[in-house]
């Protein structure tokens, strides 16, 4: 891997030009590059959905559960 | 309450109370990772209840739900969720908007608790010691009393708040209590065209002693008519104001002249732009403009829409001398037609010359003029740089005896002096 990578700032600069989905593949390349492109997805929130989706799995099918009955009540 | 929901809130309290501190940190994780959250609130759903039961489980562990969080954006607050903002209020952000409007109508509380909630949420963030930027939007469409109370509530002598926008609530507008606010440097309003000014003796004596926008340097009125604007004008007390744009939707005829003087008091001004909307053909003086070459000599952006003025080239030889600074100068745009043909322009393509040779730093002109003569361009400075200047040249409306061919050998030699000028009105001739 070049060495510039290793350097967090460096990376978090380029993360922040990527799509979602390419910060998502950067994050997902190697460890010196996982942090700062996760810092730059998880930086900026449009909805609590992928809080929620943090939560353990039981909570989880319960959380559907609870949103899919929600639907139904609005 | 449906058993079905209420077995759901039970199950999904249980299921929080029992996260085990590996789950728990899986979530802070990234959590923690958090600036920025822009949320539409869904509506009743258990999303409420859900992050109140994590801010429960991360306040047990010494945590806030979002500790790192800077800004908020919270759009169609139900009151439902209100709790929540609470929560995430509790990580002192800087930036929070709040957009009260839900589908454009007017906002009832139910009962009582809920307009409690309400205001303990406008306490809450009154009294966040970190918050620079507030933005309220929908506060008209609260019932007026309810409104004042908001205000009353957020614009307090202690804010730290440095930028504010809010669209004033239809009720009478005391102004005071926004300028009381020590910090503010930006404030974008939106005024209702039906609002009524209230000055009582009260409100004169705090404007006497209190020195009231004494650090605002920003201001931006719009949906706005001339009383409530001039009456706040008139209010401001800062020396630094270097910013005002104003678009104002009453088409009276004074607007200009009752708004434009407040500007001679601000020497730091260095950028003007008042829009009208007018019905009617609208003529403004330059006699109006002249006081400001002198009062604010470090003008960079002059901007008046919608009237036509009658500019002529002494003016602009006047502008060339007092704001050597100069990058934009657009006057009489969207200005109609009528008023155009009832005041024909008088500047001519030798005042643009002259004003081209003293603002080297022009880089944006939208003027109507007199373009029956053509000057020589001998007397005209390179303009030096690569990108040039681009200009645009709106002829007046009686285009009689104007030559084509010279008019494209003029454009020809400016383009050799790095002036790029946009003439659309030739290809109508």
């Amino acid at each position: 891997m070049p060495f510039v990578l290793e350097i967090y700032e460096l990376a978090r600069q380029i993360a922040s030009y990527l799509s979602t989905a390419d910060a998502l593949a950067l994050a997902k390349t190697c460890r010196s590059t996982s942090n700062p492109a996760l810092d730059e997805l998880w930086m900026d929130l449009a909805s609590f959905k992928p809080l929620l989706a943090l939560l353990p799995p039981a909570f989880l099918n319960l959380q559907g559960e609870a949103l899919s009955v929600s639907i139904v009540c609005t | 309450m449906n058993p079905l929901l209420s077995l759901i809130d039970t199950t999904i309290q249980k299921s929080l109370r029992s996260i085990n501190t590996s789950q728990f940190e899986r979530f802070h994780t990234y959590a923690k990772k958090v600036r920025s959250i822009d949320w539409a609130d869904p509506g009743y759903t258990r999303i409420p209840l859900i992050l109140e039961g994590i801010s429960a489980a991360a306040n047990l562990r010494g945590h806030l739900l979002l500790p790192k969080l800077q800004k908020i954006t919270w759009r169609s607050i139900r009151w439902c969720s209100l709790i929540n903002i609470q929560h995430l209020l509790l990580s002192n952000p800087r930036h929070v908007t709040l957009i009260c409007d839900y589908n454009k109508k007017f906002i009832h509380f139910a009962s009582d608790e809920e307009k409690d909630s309400f205001l303990a949420i406008m306490e809450t963030i009154a009294s966040t010691s970190n918050l620079s930027t507030l933005s309220l939007e929908g506060l008209c469409l609260l019932d007026g009393a309810m409104a004042a109370e908001v205000l009353e509530t957020l614009c307090h002598p202690c804010s730290t708040i440095q930028k504010l926008s809010i669209d004033y609530p239809r009720t009478t507008f005391h102004p005071l209590i926004l300028g009381q606010m020590p910090k503010l440097s930006t404030l974008e309003i939106s005024l209702d065209t039906k609002l009524k000014v209230h000055c009582s003796s009260n409100h004169l004596d705090i404007k006497e002693e209190k020195e009231p926008f004494k650090s605002l340097s920003s201001l931006f009125v719009h949906r706005s008519s001339i009383e409530p604007t001039d009456y706040l004008l008139g209010l401001i007390r800062s020396e630094n104001m270097h910013s005002v744009r104003i678009l104002l939707e009453d088409a009276s005829p004074s607007g200009l002249s009752t708004l434009l003087p407040h500007a001679y008091k601000w020497s730091k001004l260095k950028s003007l732009d008042i829009m009208q909307a007018c019905q009617t053909p609208l003529f403004w003086p330059m006699s109006i403009i002249r006081p400001l070459y002198d009062s604010c000599p470090v003008m960079e952006e002059l901007q008046v829409s919608g009237h036509v003025v009658d500019m002529v080239d002494e003016d602009v030889v006047a502008i060339a001398r007092s704001w050597s600074h100069l990058r934009v100068l657009r006057l009489s745009e969207k200005a109609r037609r009528s008023s155009l043909a009832k005041y024909p322009p008088k500047f001519t393509l030798y005042g643009l010359q002259a004003l081209l040779n003293g603002c080297r730093t022009l880089s944006d002109l939208f003027l109507f003029m007199d373009t029956s003569t053509i000057p020589d361009t001998a007397g005209l400075q390179r303009r030096a740089g690569s990108s040039g200047t681009t200009i645009g040249i709106s002829r007046g409306p009686n285009v009689l005896g104007l030559n084509p061919e010279r008019w494209k050998a003029y454009l020809r030699e400016m383009e050799e002096q790095n002036y790029h000028i946009d003439a659309a009105f030739l290809f109508e001739l």
